[in-house]
């Protein structure tokens, strides 16, 4: 097994719940990047992640979809995918949580080669194999970074790789939870309590008008529209942008 | 006459009095003419954790060693093993002896288990801290208003700066017991340790008639230096928690003084009772990194819902949370985001986040999902089924009488936003388009 499957130049597309059934366009504008680096891709058969189970007390029915996951992805593993998710929530189970939960080789496999989209490309632009013919687009944008991506050490890949479109301005980095975190803030039991911690994140927009919002969770996306009125997007899909594809 | 129980307290700033010590926490005692020596925090962090990993192998040989040597140095000392917080109540309400007021300090764990069956007891429970505490205005609303201290040599700040003793204590004494949560206790020389912010403790240890130190068995280690250290780093690592505590707070109950409490003329008296309380069990099973905690609430720096529980009768972190669901004095671990931020702040990497996922499988394994979570628990088979009837689905979760039926039947707040069904899903598209 080489040190990393980046180098393959072929990757595995986990697309979790939410690019999969509420928001097409992340995962089309990640097959789309990945096409234009010459990334070979297929996206395996694959149940959500089991996050949002475990929270909701689903234990039973997490466990079946961490064994199916990890059996499918690790074999992709095998014949040498690096796994490759847009979600930073999807991703910080399979990564970080998946081997806690059920220690064997399958799940440590598809950990060590989980990548999150931003990390994969940033990856691939260190070797010099990304293709940086971005098109300059002249806008700013705010991101707000998951909690998610923080806790897998990643907080800056995405803004990393959106400084590397010419004429990307990030105007400020947002970092406080947003108070979603999956289904928690649609719950009667917590909806006011999210919105309240949601509160910093909207004044933060407020104080820094940008052309563009960006953020890689879905949960934060939707607590960011309902809260500003604003749309926010995968950086993926401004990536696909720069590349005007 | 015998040896006086040795007892070191840090307090925050080495060389100034503390008539100003929220000033002096607020700027971290750094002044241009005291710079702390240069510290590593990975180093700290590394030194602190081969330290609680030594006490949490070896706990009932320092257990047994202290006992040991509390009996043959300290013989005035009374000393109890109590295995739980009843037995702890009762050795304190004989020890009473008439006696209703009694003096806690803030936030040490043990005091905060042992509140509520003294207050229950009839006992009159002063909070001292908070009637020391006399701060006008907030400062520091929240975490990102801080320093970042921690990152900034901050360990030279708090030092021992009180060596005293309990029983030959030169003030008058009350009439009432102090029961005091130690932060650390030497198993080789007994020293005692505490952490103060303010001069609280100080004062009870040396005007209550009976002076009762509490140790949960996670607070005792090797030595002095060890002790000491562990101390330290309470106070370093929870400094920026504490400075988020600072606010106006209103009064709860009159002060000692305010009491008019009369003067004793009985002997002093000092107990030590070694309190367990569900803490060697945590050695056993899946909690027993929880034993490494030094409670210092550094994962309350983050957390995004700490601003709403400071009307709990405990003193609100994350890992004070999963405590109270531990022990069954809650049924609910549903408040966490899982947002990892109290993971990443801690000193001895504890993995909290995981532990809150353990916590709440064990229950749910014995007593199911709640009702709402029954749905929310298969958020694909909710996505599948809304997914081929995509229009219609997202008219309907437009509407207001279905959205006040899925409140009812799901727990999903009417008010709330949710997403959109597609019927072209990503993964359809991709067997169409690749």
């Amino acid at each position: 097994m080489p040190e990393n499957l980046i180098g393959n130049k072929k990757a595995a597309i986990y697309t979790g719940c939410f690019a999969n059934y509420y928001y097409p366009e992340v995962g089309q504008a990640a097959v789309e990047v990945l096409r234009r680096n010459g990334v070979q891709f297929i996206v395996p058969d694959q149940v959500c992640c089991g996050l949002p189970m475990i929270a909701k007390g689903n234990t039973k029915g997490a466990y079946k979809n961490l064994e199916y996951n990890a059996r499918i992805l690790s074999q992709a593993v095998a014949d040498g995918y690096a796994v490759i998710t847009t979600c930073s929530s999807c991703g910080l189970m399979i990564k970080r949580d998946y081997p806690l939960l059920l220690d064997n080789e399958q799940t440590r496999l598809v950990s060590e080669n989980l990548y999150h989209i931003t990390e994969y490309l940033l990856k691939l632009h260190e070797m010099g194999q990304l293709d940086t013919g971005f098109q300059s687009l002249h806008r700013t944008v705010f991101y707000h970074t998951p909690c998610h991506l923080t806790a897998q050490q990643l907080g800056d890949v995405s803004v990393e790789m959106l400084k590397l479109v010419p004429g990307t301005i990030i105007e400020h980095i947002g970092r406080e939870c947003c108070g979603m975190a999956g289904a928690y803030g649609y719950e009667k039991a917590n909806y006011k309590l999210s919105r309240e911690i949601a509160g910093k994140l909207y004044s933060e927009i407020e104080e820094n008008p940008t052309d563009r919002i960006a953020t890689d969770c879905g949960g934060c996306k939707l607590q960011i529209e309902a809260g500003t009125g604003r749309k926010a997007e995968h950086p993926i899909i401004l990536l696909q942008e720069s590349y005007g594809i | 006459m015998d040896k006086d129980l040795p007892v070191w307290i840090l307090e925050p700033e080495l060389t100034e009095k503390r008539d100003s010590s929220a000033r002096k926490l607020f700027e971290g005692g750094q002044k241009a003419d005291y710079l702390p020596e240069t510290i590593s925090i990975g180093d700290t962090r590394r030194q602190l954790r081969t330290l609680r990993e030594y006490a949490r192998s070896n706990i009932s040989v320092l257990a047994g060693e202290l006992k040991t040597n509390l009996g043959q140095k300290y013989p005035q000392v009374k000393v109890y093993t109590a295995a739980d917080s009843v037995e702890a109540i009762e050795y304190i309400t004989r020890a009473s002896d008439g006696l209703n007021v009694i003096s806690i300090n803030n936030s040490s764990i043990v005091t905060q288990e042992l509140k509520p069956g003294l207050t229950a007891g009839g006992f009159t429970v002063i909070n001292s801290y908070l009637n020391e505490f006399d701060v006008k205005e907030r400062s520091i609303r929240d975490y990102w208003d801080l320093p970042r201290l921690s990152e900034k040599n901050l360990a030279g700040t708090f030092e021992v700066s009180i060596k005293t003793t309990v029983l030959d204590s030169d003030r008058e004494s009350k009439k009432y017991l102090t029961v005091l949560g130690v932060n650390a206790m030497s198993a080789e020389d007994c020293t005692v340790f505490f952490l103060e912010h303010f001069s609280n403790i100080y004062n009870d240890l040396r005007q209550a008639e009976k002076v009762i130190l509490v140790v949960g068995l996670d607070k005792i280690v090797k030595d002095r230096q060890d002790a000491n250290f562990q101390t330290k780093c309470m106070a370093v690592f929870g400094m920026e928690s504490a400075l988020l505590g600072l606010g106006p707070k209103p009064r709860q109950a009159p002060s000692i003084d305010e009491l008019g409490l009369l003067s004793s003329d009985r002997n002093r008296e000092l107990h030590v009772i070694l309190l367990d309380n569900g803490r060697a069990g945590l050695l056993q099973g899946k909690y027993k990194d929880l034993f490494l905690c030094i409670g210092c609430r550094a994962c309350n720096q983050r957390c995004p819902i700490r601003h709403s529980f400071t009307d709990v009768d405990y003193i609100w972190s994350p890992r004070n949370y999963l405590n109270q669901f531990l022990y069954g004095r809650s049924h609910s671990i549903d408040v966490c985001l899982h947002c990892e931020a109290c993971r990443m702040e801690c000193p001895l990497d504890i993995d909290l986040p995981h532990l809150m996922w353990q916590a709440k499988m064990d229950y749910t394994s014995k007593h199911g999902p709640s009702f709402y979570h029954r749905i929310l628990g298969k958020p694909e088979l909710l996505a599948r089924l809304g997914t081929p009837f995509a229009p219609l689905a997202n008219r309907l979760m437009a509407n207001g009488l279905v959205r006040v039926l899925t409140e009812k039947i799901a727990g999903i707040d009417r008010k709330a936003t949710l997403p959109r069904f597609h019927s072209q899903t990503f993964r359809k598209w991709f067997r169409q388009n690749a």
